[in-house]
């Protein structure tokens, strides 16, 4: 379902590229423009942070007798 | 005659049955004809070629498993077994499993199917979900063993691999299959917490993708809160549940690049951006830089405004005693030329051509007549080269006029 960290991905995004371009447009007094530079970086380390992961996490789900249940999955090499 | 065995009705009946039960099931195929549901929910029809036709009955029981509605004109395969109605002794084929046979007939059944469902709306555009941009959990409801699986994960491994695949395995053709599909949609929706579900199968014929067709498993999407993605069969395969799905990409491999973002290129974005804050930031602190200098030169430190105020005072002094310097020697000389001059008019040097000056002593007056000085006072008799001290014997007044 909906899960809240999506969203926030996207808006985090949205947020680093509007800083970006106000910085840009120089319209920050220098205090602003260092504020507005550490909440970028900020924002593009927890993005970045979502993004890295060198594998796949595969998991399979499962019915069992108490019900149903996710657990890790190897997926056969042959087909 | 009378050798000839001669049978009842019942008994030559029985024996034909007995004979067809032998057979077990058949196999037969044939087109629907004439055909009418009782009260009971059995289905009466005829199964017919160009040559023949057989009578056919499916009891409510069997129905279960039925892949469509039968419909007259509609070519089926069908499986049972043969028995003879004993009250008119009519072959009759009791059917335990009918499913569509041949393309033709299979695409009258669909597209039956699809107008009847998008006349319903479940296909409208604005019944479409979003798919997530960036989705945490993708749930994937496809044959463990099939292919698509690996293309797939292949294509996500690539792509996004901080994605978390939770998979459901299921049957993705023959019968009932579709029952297994709906279920792992329900279970992933209800236990795996995915942002999104594909529905994946790679390729096949009409019959193979058949499952994908069915009714309940396209309400299932429709009704599903949960966005789904369907990825069945190959380019220029279609189904229902491409029709009713959030959205549809032509292959598994399609689907991982619909379903989630290029990390790498969005990293590659992110990086960009911090550094073009990073460079303008640095811009900002450099042209800042250059000002601060600029005013840096207008302001002058007071320590530094007292030695410049020190210097001009010793520059001044240095000049002032040069200037009393000039002003001396000036002087000096015209010092000189003035006592060369005052030489010529000083007394001494009158004396010196022998006149001599007296004094009154005691308050040294110059006596200029003799009515100055009474006898026996004491005066000083001043020559051009040394002085006589006298007293007066006698005086007498005389003209002032000698001045």
């Amino acid at each position: 379902m909906a899960d809240e960290r999506e969203p926030r991905f996207e808006a985090s995004l949205a947020s680093l590229e509007a800083l970006v371009g106000r910085l840009e447009r120089g319209e920050l007094e220098l205090e602003a423009a260092l504020a507005a530079f550490e909440e970028g970086v900020a924002l593009a380390r927890r993005c970045s942070s979502q993004l890295e992961a060198a594998e796949l996490r595969i998991r399979k789900l499962e019915e069992t007798a108490s019900g149903p249940v996710v657990r890790d999955f190897e997926p056969e090499e042959d087909e | 005659m009378e050798d000839v065995p001669v049978l009842q009705v019942g008994e030559l009946v029985e024996r034909v049955r007995a004979t067809m039960r032998g057979w077990g099931e058949v196999w037969v195929e044939g087109e629907i004809a004439t055909l009418h549901r009782s009260r009971l929910g059995h289905l009466y029809f005829d199964l017919k070629d160009e040559t023949a036709l057989v009578r056919a009955v499916m009891f409510r029981g069997d129905q279960w498993n039925l892949e469509l509605e039968p419909t007259e004109g509609l070519l089926v395969r069908a499986r049972g077994r043969l028995d003879v109605y004993p009250d008119r002794g009519t072959l009759q084929l009791v059917v335990a499993e009918l499913a569509p046979r041949g393309d033709g007939a299979l695409r009258v059944a669909l597209e039956r199917l699809r107008v009847a469902l998008a006349a319903e709306g479940l296909f409208d555009p604005q019944h479409k979900q979003r798919l997530p941009f960036l989705p945490r959990r993708i749930g994937l409801v496809t044959s463990a063993r099939g292919a698509a699986i690996h293309d797939f994960l292949r294509a996500l491994q690539q792509r996004c691999p901080s994605v978390e695949v939770v998979v459901y395995d299921a049957r993705v053709q023959g019968d009932g299959a579709w029952r297994e599909l709906v279920r792992g949609l329900h279970l992933l929706e209800a236990h795996a917490d995915v942002d999104a579900i594909v529905l994946a199968r790679g390729g096949g014929s009409l019959e193979d993708l058949w499952n994908f067709n069915r009714e309940e498993l396209v309400r299932a999407i429709f009704e599903l809160a949960t966005p789904v993605v369907s990825a069945v069969g190959h380019e220029v395969d279609w189904t229902l549940c491409d029709f009713v799905a959030d959205a549809r990409a032509a292959t598994p491999t399609a689907a991982a690049e619909l379903v989630a973002p290029d990390a790498t290129a969005l990293l590659q974005r992110i990086d960009a951006l911090e550094a073009r804050a990073a460079r303008h930031l640095r811009g900002q602190l450099r042209e800042l830089g250059h000002r601060l200098a600029a005013l840096r030169r207008g302001l002058v430190h007071p320590a530094q405004r007292l030695g410049e105020l020190r210097r001009r005072i010793e520059a001044l002094r240095a000049r002032l005693a040069a200037a009393a310097a000039r002003l001396h020697e000036r002087r000096a000389a015209r010092l000189a030329a003035l006592a060369g001059r005052l030489d010529a008019l000083s007394p001494l040097a009158v004396l010196g051509r022998g006149y001599a000056l007296a004094f009154r002593e005691g308050d040294g007056r110059l006596l200029r007549s003799g009515a100055e000085a009474a006898p026996g006072d004491a005066i000083l008799v001043r020559l051009a080269r040394g002085r006589i001290r006298a007293t007066v014997r006698e005086s007498e007044g005389g003209t002032n006029g000698e001045d």
